[in-house]
């Protein structure tokens, strides 16, 4: 896109050479924008067709026997808006959650080592577990011997500290002009105050970022919800899709789980939680997007 | 001087925290050392208790006890049962109730996944319980699971339980089709776990067939594997659809080659091969099924059809799901599949278009008498409830099962509230435990024959009565009735459970020889082998040379498969 821009202001009447670089480079960047789109037009697709259209694979890339019964099904089910609502409140407790842990551990770690002497210890033991994890038995022994299973904690609590999200505001910390920083301490500032009074306002675009990546993480996950969770009813919104969506393995399912198959295999309601499940991740993202690519772009480049 | 304190106390946080996490860690081992010292103590105590109390099959505890079990919640069990049911919950609910009431056990769940079980996230949920030590008092596992809690000894012998508490119902059933289920759960002599047989005849394998193509194309039935061959080839070739496009296909197959619907085990045994299953050969020795040379017969036949294009050549890519789109599309002919076939997918078909119609065939050999044609079956137990060492009432779960077979098939069986009330017809799943009569289905099919035989409907109850009503609404050619196309297709006149009605009497099941315990190079192999198997016959079907197969036998019996072969003989030789 911005190829395109750039070219377009050149108005001179001579003629100039066709600029192949901006042609391929368009056409290969919006062949690849549809191969991403496609498959969500066509789950929007089957969501508004007739089932009898979707089973037989009528439907491509509009509906078919337009209808909105598979949305009137999905609003009047209770396990999609309770499993909707403990990803709103997943969200809405685990990204602030994020982002003070990762403000509070990012500003000691971006200061230097003569200043905060055990600094490459701690820098050390975060960037191991960004190396090691202790895999998946270990961490559902950790998270049930502390008495989470079954609550909210155990999706908001054991990724609550992303280490890649440190790194990125450690780094946007260090290129914050020292002097700001001393400054506020001749006038008497603490680090504590030269911390949220300096550091936070002055990094808003990185928090936004970061804020971003931390929403879609939680909406997206769905296999915690699924080891975590003792009881369906408290499944957030992925986790409950991923139970309907699976495609069950045909060869070994006994008789009565396939003849219930006839009742529930309907792709126009799956496609139709789909969609709405991902809606909101998908209607946030243009209002925080300027923020995601300057929020990584300044992170990294070094001043 | 300020940076300092808040450092001391980060310092002294972390200690505080590696402290923590060190007590914890040492408790949990301590819980469970203490937990499997105390179950051994206990299952002592246990063997005496027993004979004490006057205890029977289906006497109340009193005062109630509380047992933990986990499980699956079903999307039909959530769909079609919970919310139909008004004041029903999946914890408290008509089973619950009866097995509170009447039996004094409280059943409380550990943990529910949602799904079946043989879903990834009931699979993951239950390797990491397992695998943690801290069971529930009862767990359903499966063969291999089974295994595993055996090697750690973390349950108890049921043996002397299950004699002494299966009421003569519950032993009948779980019988009914031969000790395989109890010989998959001996582990040196003893009953490790109660299993919920299923039912093996449930596997047979049928020819489905679009009769209105052969009526169109004027066909007659198959009644030999040419037979097969040729109506195979004009369905592809004489535009059975009468559409003027060459858009038909034969036969299907699908990418997991073997199954319920569209699997290919039927055409296979037309060839008198028998993949995935173990035989016995003229010796009396067990052989894989799949390795056999009529195997490589029947895959060459696939591979002609292929190239003739009577096969989909994007099988390979394509799950039931994505097939079933092809049979309700009317693009397919014939397929192999089990008795239920025509309620999915082929029901799909029809409510596409009316005219489609289907009916199920034995099937069939170049044998000069098809009645001698083996239909091979698969080991359907795939259940088995294992019992945690130190729970008190390990004979809990055998007066669940008595309970469940009382109340459905009993004298006091009560088959509108317990099994399937027209309102709700999957509310037998909401008992943890299911055990059935395997060979109910084929009793039902003949309760309903011979009613239909005498003109006199009014004698049918239970389970029979339900599904001719069924039949029945059909035939009335209501719009409701419609939708039921799919059972008058299996317990109607034409229907395949008559086929399994006769192939039951004729002896003609075959079922797999290896019924035991997994043996440790299976567990170990089996996956791979499987995989490998069917990798190089979908490549051979599309199209690779014959002699891959040889290769492939080569290969499977270096991979482990000859040790296989010498560890189920082994067993083999045991049982006999």
């Amino acid at each position: 896109m911005k190829v395109e821009t750039a070219s377009e202001p050149v108005t001179s009447r001579r003629r100039k050479p066709v600029d192949w670089f901006a042609i391929v480079n368009t056409t290969f960047l919006i062949a690849a924008a549809v191969l991403c789109v496609l498959p969500l037009v066509h789950i929007i697709a089957l969501s508004f067709s007739s089932s009898a259209a979707a089973s037989a694979g009528y439907v491509k890339f509009w509906p078919v026997e337009f209808t909105l019964s598979s949305y009137e099904y999905t609003a009047s089910r209770d396990e999609f808006w309770r499993s909707l609502w403990v990803s709103v409140q997943r969200v809405a407790i685990g990204t602030p959650l994020t982002l003070l842990l990762i403000t509070l551990v990012s500003y000691p770690l971006s200061k230097e080592s003569h200043v905060f002497r055990l600094r490459l210890v701690y820098a050390w033991i975060f960037f191991l577990t960004l190396l090691f994890n202790g895999g998946l038995i270990p961490t559902y022994i950790t998270v049930k011997e502390l008495g989470l299973l079954d609550s909210i904690w155990a999706l908001v609590l054991p990724n609550a500290v992303p280490v890649f999200s440190v790194v990125l505001l450690l780094n946007f910390f260090r290129e914050v002009p020292k002097e700001l920083e001393e400054a506020a301490f001749m006038d008497g500032a603490s680090y504590w105050t030269t911390l949220w009074k300096i550091y936070v306002p002055i990094s808003k675009p990185a928090l936004a970022t970061l804020a971003l990546f931390s929403m879609v993480e939680h909406w997206n996950q769905w296999f915690d919800g699924l080891i975590f969770m003792g009881s369906p009813s408290n499944y957030p919104l992925q986790s409950y899709l991923q139970t309907i969506v699976i495609q069950q393995n045909l060869a070994n399912l006994t008789r009565e789980e396939l003849l219930s198959l006839a009742e529930i295999s309907d792709r126009t309601l799956k496609s139709s939680q789909i969609f709405l499940g991902s809606l909101p991740i998908i209607l946030a993202y243009p209002f925080l997007q300027k923020y995601f690519v300057k929020g990584i772009v300044l992170g990294s480049v070094k001043g | 001087m300020k940076g300092l304190t808040p450092r001391r106390r980060l310092i002294k946080l972390s200690v505080i925290v590696l402290a923590c996490t060190l007590v914890l860690s040492a408790c949990s081992s301590n819980n469970s050392g203490t937990g499997s010292t105390d179950g051994n103590g206990n299952s002592n105590a246990n063997s005496g208790t027993p004979a004490d109390t006057a205890n029977g099959p289906m006497t109340k505890y009193d005062p109630p006890i509380e047992i933990s079990m986990v499980r699956n919640l079903s999307d039909v069990v959530e769909n079609n049962v919970l919310s139909v049911l008004e004041g029903e919950t999946f914890e408290d609910n008509r089973w619950s109730r009866i097995y509170e009431e009447q039996l004094g056990i409280k059943i409380n769940y550990d943990w529910v996944v949602k799904g079946n079980p043989d879903s990834d996230a009931y699979k993951q949920k239950m390797n990491v319980t397992l695998a943690s030590g801290e069971i529930p008092d009862f767990t359903p596992v499966d063969a291999i699971q089974l295994k595993q809690l055996v090697d750690s000894e973390l349950i108890q012998d049921m043996t002397q339980y299950y004699d002494q508490y299966a009421s003569p119902l519950l032993k009948d059933i779980l019988e009914q089709e031969g000790t395989a289920p109890f010989d998959a759960a001996t582990y040196d002599g003893k009953l490790m776990a109660i299993p919920e047989t299923g039912s093996n005849m449930e596997s047979g394998m049928y020819l489905w067939v679009r009769t209105d193509w052969l009526d169109n194309l004027g066909l007659e039935p198959p009644k030999t594997m040419a037979d097969v061959r040729a109506i195979s080839k004009a369905f592809t070739e004489n535009d059975p659809d009468d559409n003027g496009q060459d858009d038909t296909y034969g036969l299907v197959a699908t990418k997991d080659l073997w199954g319920g619907f569209g699997g290919l085990e039927g055409f296979m045994a037309g060839f008198n091969a028998y993949p995935d299953i173990w035989i016995e050969d003229e010796s009396g020795e067990l052989v894989y099924g799949s390795i056999q040379p009529e195997v490589r017969d029947a895959l060459l036949a696939l591979q002609e059809m292929t190239q003739n294009g009577e096969l989909d050549k994007e099988f390979g890519i394509k799950d039931g799901a994505k097939v079933s789109e092809d049979i309700a599309s009317g693009k397919i002919g014939m397929e192999y599949g089990e008795q239920w076939n025509s309620i999915w997918p082929l029901q799909l078909n029809v409510n596409n278009d009316s005219d489609a119609q289907w009916q199920a065939f034995p099937i069939v050999s170049d044998l000069a008498d098809n009645t001698s044609i083996k239909v091979p079956l698969k080991f359907r137990t795939t259940k088995f409830f294992a019992v945690r060492n130190g729970v008190e009432n390990p004979e809990a779960i055998i007066k669940l099962f008595n309970m469940h077979v009382e109340k459905n098939w009993g004298e006091t069986a009560e088959f509108d509230k317990y099994y399937a009330p027209p309102e709700a017809e999957s509310v037998w799943q909401l008992s943890p435990v299911q055990p059935a009569p395997p060979k109910k289905n084929v009793e039902a099919f003949r309760a309903i024959a011979a009613a239909r035989e005498a003109n006199d409907f009014s004698t049918l109850e239970g389970e029979a009565k339900t599904i001719q009503e069924k039949i029945d609404s059909y035939e009335s050619g209501s719009e409701e009735g419609f939708a039921l196309w799919g059972w008058e297709r299996i317990y109607g006149p034409d229907g395949s459970m008559g086929i399994a009605d006769q192939y039951d009497k004729n002896g003609q099941y075959l079922l797999d020889k290896f019924v035991g315990a997994p043996t440790p190079t299976l567990v170990e192999r089996q996956s791979t082998l499987e995989k490998l198997q069917n990798e190089v016959f979908v490549k051979i079907i599309l199209g690779d040379p014959i002699e891959t197969f040889d290769k492939f036998v080569e290969d499977w019996n270096n991979l482990g498969g000859e040790q296989i072969t010498q560890e189920v003989n082994e067993w083999y030789e045991q049982t006999k």
